[in-house]
């Protein structure tokens, strides 16, 4: 198979390097029209993407679950996943090929965690979790539609995993999360923003998702 | 509500949002360019299957890289030399064409469970026979190679060919806007992105090797296009029970000259399970080389052993950023479950990575992709893949 694979590339680089009169000519495509060039152009306007942006997004992460028995002192390791949505407070700053910006905001959801095999079996679902978090961040502006980022996040959480046994004590990571993210930003037009986000939480080193849609102010 | 049944509303409120008309085909992010429709560069104007003249030129002068030429070589001369044997003309009415897609990939790389392993997706050789120079008369075949199923890989009293007949259709342009196909082809649904494996593609039922026989009609309008077709399914390579004979229709229409919005509808049914399928979508064009393709669609299989109200979902969205001629950033996000209810899984998917044509006929993909399960019964770990993909469109 690798043969083959190496013949193959052969043939195209063969294809590639053979010169002779042209066969076809492409055809010319008409320019585009002044709505489209208008419509590209508004995403120029820094003052247009300079306004707050309010951002509503979907979240998931894992998180280390930890179950001790508090008589014993024994405990045992599992994972917790967290989904939920975030709604968001966001100011940029945009210079013309980077920007920076700050935002704010708060988010709930429910979480799954536990092992139900082990010594310490303890598994939950659908159980409520809040956060607040700030977000600064360092952007390129890849074009006039599309900026790639890196979000450095701190976030606060409260979650209660509940134990129906007694005993036990139950912790899911810490209450106080750090994590980087790369944000992949692309406008649709001067209100609306698509937001594409992932990265890590630190110390989990867990996978953090962020999709989002933002509305300009 | 619980919280799932928000994730899911949540998912279909953005899809929603990015289908407004206000924002704005094997490769239908190439709408960037300002190709909105398919058969600019495809026999088949639905999209995938052999490339025309143009195609083969378009993909060599703007979508490739141009750094194996010269700065003295004209895209006249590049778009030369894009036939099939370079730029030594074939007679008009004949166009063979290689398409070749191979996949290396790790799964779950670093662990203990990592699985190596290379795999050719397709081997295919496809001709374009035209009868007459206006190709109102046109015959495609593609005779290819199609990988066994990983299922049946152990499997030696399985009867999976791996020689199948991918394609043959007459092609009979009967007026300007009405085109009309019979034969072996793809099924017009949804948006055709090469990546078969997306929920969008495979959990419909138009996969890779999922063509089916039948007839297809496709009118142009104005600012739309319309297109139906009767399939019977693959008269030669399926047994009779098994072959999903149906109706399936999609409009598109050109919101602007970079944006179209589309929706399509397929049933189909056989011996054993009626499939029902509906979605709607977005191919939204941003600036040259960025673009947006969205399908939020609804899946129904109703096996007749034992009948299912129940219907599935799916969102795709897939953003290609172009870098440099040639080069792109490639984000795709995947969600689907079963029953849109708690009874199953969410499934959740992110491909995110490299879309390469460093010269005329290659493509390379460099991603990794996470998968996501959520669920109330189990916690399941992210489920990792690193892939590397070259294309060959000889």
């Amino acid at each position: 198979m690798r043969k083959f694979f190496l013949i193959l590339i052969l043939l195209t680089m063969n294809r590639v390097a053979l010169a002779e009169p042209q066969r076809q000519r492409l055809q010319q495509q008409s320019p585009p029209s002044a709505a489209l060039v208008a419509r590209d152009k508004g995403y120029l306007v820094d003052q247009g993407i300079a306004r707050g942006l309010i951002t509503v997004e979907y979240n998931s992460w894992f998180e280390k679950l930890t179950v001790t028995n508090t008589a014993t002192g024994v405990d045992q390791d599992s994972k917790a996943e967290y989904y939920g949505f975030g709604l968001n407070y966001e100011q940029n700053f945009y210079q013309p090929k980077w920007g920076w910006g700050i935002g704010a905001g708060v988010a709930m959801g429910t979480a799954v965690g536990g092992d139900k095999s082990g010594v310490l079996q303890y598994f939950e679902a659908r159980v409520p979790w809040t956060t607040a978090r700030l977000v600064p961040r360092l952007f390129y502006r890849w074009n006039p539609q599309t900026d790639l980022g890196f979000d450095m996040v701190t976030i606060y959480k409260t979650a209660k995993w509940p134990d129906t046994t007694g005993g036990r004590k139950i912790l899911s990571g810490a209450e106080l999360v750090a994590g980087g993210f790369i944000d992949l930003r692309v406008r649709f037009n001067a209100k609306l923003e698509l937001i594409q986000s992932f990265g890590m939480l630190y110390k989990d080193e867990s996978t953090f998702w962020r999709l989002g849609l933002g509305y300009r102010l | 509500m619980n919280f799932r049944h928000q994730v899911q509303s949540l998912l279909g409120a953005i899809a929603a949002l990015v289908l407004i008309p206000q924002v704005g085909s094997a490769y239908p992010e190439f709408i960037s360019y300002g190709y909105s429709s398919c058969i600019t560069c495809h026999y088949n104007s639905q999209g995938n299957g052999p490339l025309n003249d143009y195609g083969r030129a378009l993909f060599s002068t703007e979508i490739a890289s141009r750094s194996v030429f010269s700065n003295k070589t004209s895209e006249e001369d590049i778009a030369a030399k894009s036939g099939f044997f370079g730029s030594t003309e074939l007679p008009w009415w004949i166009r063979p064409g290689f398409k070749y897609r191979g996949l290396y990939f790790i799964n779950n790389p670093g662990s203990q469970a990592a699985v190596k392993k290379y795999v050719t997706m397709q081997a295919d050789f496809n001709l374009a026979l035209q009868f007459d120079q206006e190709a109102k008369w046109l015959f495609v075949g593609s005779v290819g190679y199609q990988p066994t199923p990983a299922a049946n890989q152990n499997n030696k009293e399985a009867e999976d060919k791996n020689l199948i007949m991918r394609e043959r259709y007459f092609r009979w342009q009967a007026t300007r806007k009405l085109q009309v196909y019979m034969g072996l082809m793809d099924k017009v649904y949804g948006i055709r992105i090469p990546d078969h494996t997306a929920y969008s593609r495979a959990i419909t039922g138009v996969g890779q090797s999922d063509q089916s026989d039948g007839v297809i009609a496709q009118y142009y309008g104005e600012k739309w296009e319309l297109t139906g077709g009767y399939f019977l399914g693959n008269l030669v390579q399926e047994a009779k029970d098994l072959r999903l004979q149906g109706l399936s229709t999609m409009f598109e229409y050109d919101t602007s000259e970079k944006s179209r919005l589309g929706t399509s509808v397929m049933q189909a049914k056989n011996d054993y399970v009626e499939k029902t399928r509906f979605e709607l979508h977005s191919k939204l064009g941003l600036l040259k080389g960025n673009s947006l393709l969205t399908e939020i669609g609804f899946v129904k299989d109703n096996p007749k052993a034992n009948p299912n109200t129940k219907m599935g979902g799916y969102l795709m969205m897939q953003g290609v950023y172009l870098i440099s001629r040639g080069y792109n950033v490639i984000s795709q996000m995947e969600y689907y479950n079963a029953t849109l209810t708690a009874a199953s899984p969410d499934q959740t998917r992110w491909t995110f990575g490299f879309l390469m044509f460093p010269m005329p006929r290659m493509e390379l993909r460099t991603t990794f992709v996470n998968g996501r399960t959520i669920q109330d019964t189990s916690v399941s770990k992210d489920q990792w893949m690193l892939q590397a993909q070259m294309h060959l469109s000889l």
